[in-house]
């Protein structure tokens, strides 16, 4: 508190060298806090007891278990590592963005790019990871499937004729049978 | 949820168990190795039902059969990765266009990976005849490397999970845990443990990766026939 009081002068002025080191402190006292989080968190990752850990610190009233989630993808993330602290926002919400890219060369880029910096808001973040991810989604979705199974026909058929013709139409759909074609008859005719 | 919108939203299941606040539907024929874990309103019930009625049981005993089911979703895991919402799709349009009546997951050296194949076509018997098709396919889903596992899942019980981003955990106890975490959702399907007679290799001269269905006659050796195996000290050089 004392700390936070320096940075005004007695005249109501900003003292800019002090507000610039105390924030410059605070700020990377978060991303410091935020890597300390996503390390502890790394460490459990893999490890039997983890929803319960989860289930836990939301029931503790710690940390809910969504803000929880957004950790753990951070965490998975091998990309985002304290090494590169300096260049990602010190805010959880727009790493986590970040984090779900699964895109490693795609996120390298953006990052030795200055795409991702210490500024980059939530909605940035976002918006990159559409952007990245966007790519991928699009090839998938691409794909269209097709049923190996290609309707051919439907088939009707008089009775009379066909009491006329039965073993004829029976040995037919035998060939066609052999052919592959799979024809379901009715249990009327049988 | 509530209640009676856990047992009507659950049309795969056979029986449906609550306690605690929470549910573990376990799927039916011939998907029993699915099991859909989720949260419901009210913690007052306690009760494992069928699709029509309640079944006799206690919430002491379904205390501890919850307590199992969470266990097995909370394991020691192999490796952990992220299948995105449209990969899941693009997975469940494939076994729906290819037949397939199986997957397996697996991590190389390549990365994240999926086959997809009918598992009765790749059963010596039915290779031995020389028209029938044997087919497999594969795709890299990512080439990120994890730890090296290979699941192999029921690919009508993949069918049953809903197209959504998941958290995949591949457990050390064979399960794989599907976990959407913004529904507070889980999925687990029991890895079959079904050994495939095919290899895949990178060849460096071709540059491309290559993927060899064993002989069936080295995948089943029938004593009644004339059939021997040979070990290799038996072989001359030329034959090898």
């Amino acid at each position: 508190m004392s700390k936070t009081q320096l940075i005004v002068s007695s005249d109501s002025e900003i003292n800019i060298e002090v507000a610039c080191d105390q924030i410059g402190q605070a700020w990377h006292t978060t991303i410091d806090s935020l890597f300390k989080v996503v390390t502890l968190i790394r460490e459990c990752l893999g490890k039997k007891g983890f929803k319960e850990l989860q289930s836990e610190l939301d029931r503790r009233g710690i940390m809910k278990a969504s803000v929880f989630s957004m950790f753990k993808t951070i965490a998975q993330n091998p990309m985002i590592d304290v090494s590169i602290k300096d260049r990602l926002p010190p805010a959880y919400n727009a790493l986590y963005y970040i984090a779900k890219i699964d895109d490693d060369t795609a996120l390298k880029e953006v990052i030795e790019s200055g795409g991702i910096s210490r500024d980059t808001t939530i909605e940035e973040a976002k918006k990159i990871y559409s952007e990245i991810m966007g790519e991928s989604k699009d090839e998938y979705e691409s794909f269209k499937s097709k049923s190996e199974i290609i309707p051919l026909a439907s088939m009707k058929v008089d009775r009379t004729l066909f009491k006329q013709n039965k073993a004829q139409i029976f040995s037919l759909i035998e060939q066609l049978n052999s052919l592959g074609v799979n024809i379901k008859i009715n249990n009327e005719l049988r | 949820m509530k209640k009676d919108e856990v047992i009507i939203n659950h049309p795969f299941a056979s029986h449906v168990l609550i306690h605690d606040g929470k549910y573990a539907a376990f799927g039916s024929e011939p998907n029993t190795d699915f099991v859909k874990i989720g949260k419901i309103e009210s913690k007052k019930y306690s009760g494992v039902f069928s699709t029509h009625s309640k079944i006799d049981s206690n919430p002491e005993s379904n205390s501890l059969l919850l307590k199992s089911i969470i266990d097995l979703s909370d394991p020691s895991l192999v490796c952990y990765f992220r299948l995105n919402s449209w990969q899941v799709k693009f997975i469940q349009k494939t076994i729906k266009s290819f037949n397939s009546t199986h997957i397996t997951l697996f991590s190389d050296e390549n990365g994240l990976q999926i086959n997809f194949y009918d598992v009765l076509k790749l059963m010596p018997g039915a290779r031995m005849n020389r028209s029938h098709e044997t087919r497999m396919l594969n795709h890299l889903l990512n080439d990120r490397k994890v730890n090296p596992f290979k699941m192999t899942f029921n690919a009508s019980s993949f069918m049953l999970l809903p197209p959504k981003t998941f958290d995949v955990g591949i457990g050390e106890n064979h399960i794989g845990v599907f976990s959407d975490d913004e529904l507070e959702e889980g999925y687990l399907l029991r890895d079959l443990e079904l050994d495939l007679p095919v290899i895949h290799f990178f060849n460096d001269q071709l540059g491309q990766c290559i993927s060899l269905a064993l002989s069936a006659s080295h995948l089943s050796l029938d004593p009644d026939t004339s059939q021997h195996e040979t070990p290799l000290s038996e072989l001359e050089s030329d034959d090898l």
